[in-house]
């Protein structure tokens, strides 16, 4: 699948200012820990991600250097340590099964499609005029995180549909 | 020009300086009002800044472009005096720009600029600056300056008419104060008349009338009254004189005889003996006494012996030619003669002519009473006055002279030089 390289991009200077605006920045005491969670076929995708976050912090933030673990999504668990994890597209069960995995870790959840908030996914982008980040508000205070209120200013607040 | 009352004047004054404390006062309000204003767009438009810049900071440190361009657009749009917004990154490029009516005179607009920094590693990422319109300040501002204008404008012509007016006032005033100061009573300089004026200044000026037409009467009767005074004190002066006279008269005058007394004599013996030391000129003087005086008196009685003294002396005075010779009473029945430039012989002389007029007395008839004669005793002395002697001792010789004379059997001279 080809991802938006403007939109990966953004993604990539979010991911490690997001830990360091949430209650996860308690966690990042030595380094900022980011899983990026691909399937085999976003091996490259998964690649070009990193490589953007590298790019747009080379010496990490506030000398805080930015540690990657990048994994399939059978291998959920390679995320623990981490305090945010990313996930590119896949089908809706595999990543509604991801987050049950993840949230047993209390780790921000992020995925490149906003749909997958609806499954549980704590963070994503929202596309339209503007990109703004898209916050499931519901999913991240359900694994005790705390957002940053700028952020939440910022950001779209996602709306579960009934 | 009909005249106005002093108390219509202040009233006018006072609403005019009300009306001018007015003007000052709104004009003070309507500064304040404008410095709040000022105030208050600053607190404003600070605040606008310090809320819209950390969440550009944000943005831009997110790379949510688009959401700073939504967000300054709506910004922009939202503040009306807002007319422009310019986003600056680090190395000052333009990243977005919003315009409402900007033009190139950009000192017209108030420009609030503040650095944008990362929220996280507060490094500067963008500067952003915006720009308010002026234009409600400008107006503010015009209106005041314009309430400015017509205060400065009221505040002339109010100086303009209370000028005309007070120097109106004062030309009157001055013209008064000017014939006042050089009214003269004696010369009855005071040329004004009554005025038709009503007012406070009228009434003054009449005042003032009235009292120098008074002052004049009284002057002219002071005037006729020193006058009066003058006369009289010129003619007690007079009498005065008069009565001075008689008594230095009568103080240096016999007054049986009504010649020269003894005090008159030695006053003027030393006169006449100064002016003889310093004119280097001969003095004489003769003593002389009416032989056996006592026996008339007792015989006669002192009416007759009185009598006899005035005739002795009147034919005394009467062989004495020059307004020089000084005859005197010099007691009782003496007589004393003082001579200015004559020798001895000279008033030996007029002894003898005086001797030669007593015959005339032989054998007359006073107050019924037969006197067969009388008859003098002369002592004559002379001398030429020099060094420190005096008078005295030249009446002394002469009174010694007649000592001899007496002594001689009476009725002859004897000459007694020093």
């Amino acid at each position: 699948m080809d991802y938006d390289k403007n939109v990966l991009e953004i993604i990539a200077k979010i991911i490690p200012r997001i830990v360091l605006m949430s209650s996860q920045k308690s966690k990042a005491t030595d380094s900022i820990d980011v899983c990026l969670l691909r399937d085999d076929t976003e091996q490259k995708s998964a690649q070009l991600l990193k490589n953007a976050i590298k790019a747009n912090y080379p010496k990490g933030i506030k000398n805080t250097p930015i540690n990657f673990v990048i994994s399939d999504f059978d291998n959920a668990n390679a995320c623990r340590h981490s305090q945010i994890t990313f996930m590119f597209n896949s089908n809706n069960k595999k990543i509604r099964e991801t987050v049950t995995v993840l949230n047993q870790f209390q780790l921000l959840t992020m995925s490149y499609d906003e749909k997958f908030l609806e499954h549980g996914v704590g963070l994503s982008l929202f596309i339209g005029k503007k990109v703004v980040p898209y916050i499931n508000t519901q999913a991240i205070f359900d694994n005790n995180i705390e957002i940053n209120n700028m952020l939440l200013r910022v950001s779209k607040i996602y709306q579960k549909k009934n | 020009m009909k005249t106005i009352k002093i108390e219509y004047k202040i009233i006018i004054g006072i609403f005019l300086f009300t009306g001018l404390l007015i003007g000052i006062s709104k004009y003070q309000l309507t500064e304040n009002m404008t410095q709040q204003y000022i105030e208050s767009q600053k607190s404003k438009n600070n605040l606008l800044l310090n809320t819209i810049v950390p969440i550009i900071a944000l943005n831009l440190s997110l790379g949510l472009d688009q959401s700073n361009e939504e967000y300054l657009g709506y910004i922009g749009e939202n503040n009306i005096d807002l007319e422009s917004i310019v986003l600056l990154n680090s190395q000052g490029y333009n990243l977005y720009e919003y315009t409402k009516t900007l033009s190139n005179k950009k000192l017209q607009y108030q420009l609030y600029d503040q650095d944008i920094l990362d929220p996280l590693t507060q490094e500067k990422i963008g500067k952003v600056k915006l720009y308010f319109s002026d234009q409600n300040y400008q107006t503010m501002l015009n209106k005041n300056q314009e309430i400015t204008f017509r205060i400065i404008f009221m505040t002339l012509v109010l100086l303009i008419v209370f000028t005309f007016l007070v120097r109106r006032e004062f030309r009157f005033l001055k013209h008064l104060s000017q014939n006042v100061c050089n009214y003269d009573p004696k010369m009855n300089n005071f040329n004004l008349s009554k005025t038709d004026r009503k007012d406070e200044v009228g009434i003054i000026h009449n005042s003032i009338v009235v009292m120098v037409s008074k002052i004049n009467t009284y002057a002219k009767l002071l005037d006729e009254t020193n006058h009066s005074l003058e006369l009289k004190v010129q003619k007690r002066t007079q009498e005065l004189e008069i009565s001075n006279k008689k008594l230095l008269d009568l103080s240096l005058t016999d007054p049986l005889t009504q010649l020269s007394n003894r005090r008159h004599f030695e006053e003027h013996s030393e006169n006449i003996y100064d002016i003889a030391r310093r004119e280097k000129l001969s003095v004489s003087i003769v003593m002389c006494d009416i032989d056996l005086f006592k026996k008339i008196n007792d015989t006669f009685g002192h009416i007759v012996g009185d009598e006899v003294i005035k005739q002795v002396a009147s034919l005394m005075q009467e062989n004495l030619k020059r307004t020089t010779d000084f005859l005197a009473r010099y007691g009782g029945e003496e007589f004393v003669i003082i001579f200015l430039n004559m020798d001895s012989e000279g008033a030996y002389k007029i002894c003898q002519d005086i001797q030669e007029s007593l015959k005339t007395l032989k054998n007359y008839q006073t107050h019924g009473i037969q006197i067969e004669s009388v008859t003098l005793s002369f002592g004559v002395s002379s001398c030429t006055p020099q060094g420190h002697d005096n008078y005295k001792e030249l009446l002394n010789k002469a009174d010694l002279g007649l000592y001899k004379a007496k002594n001689n059997g009476r009725n002859c001279i004897v000459i007694n030089n020093i």
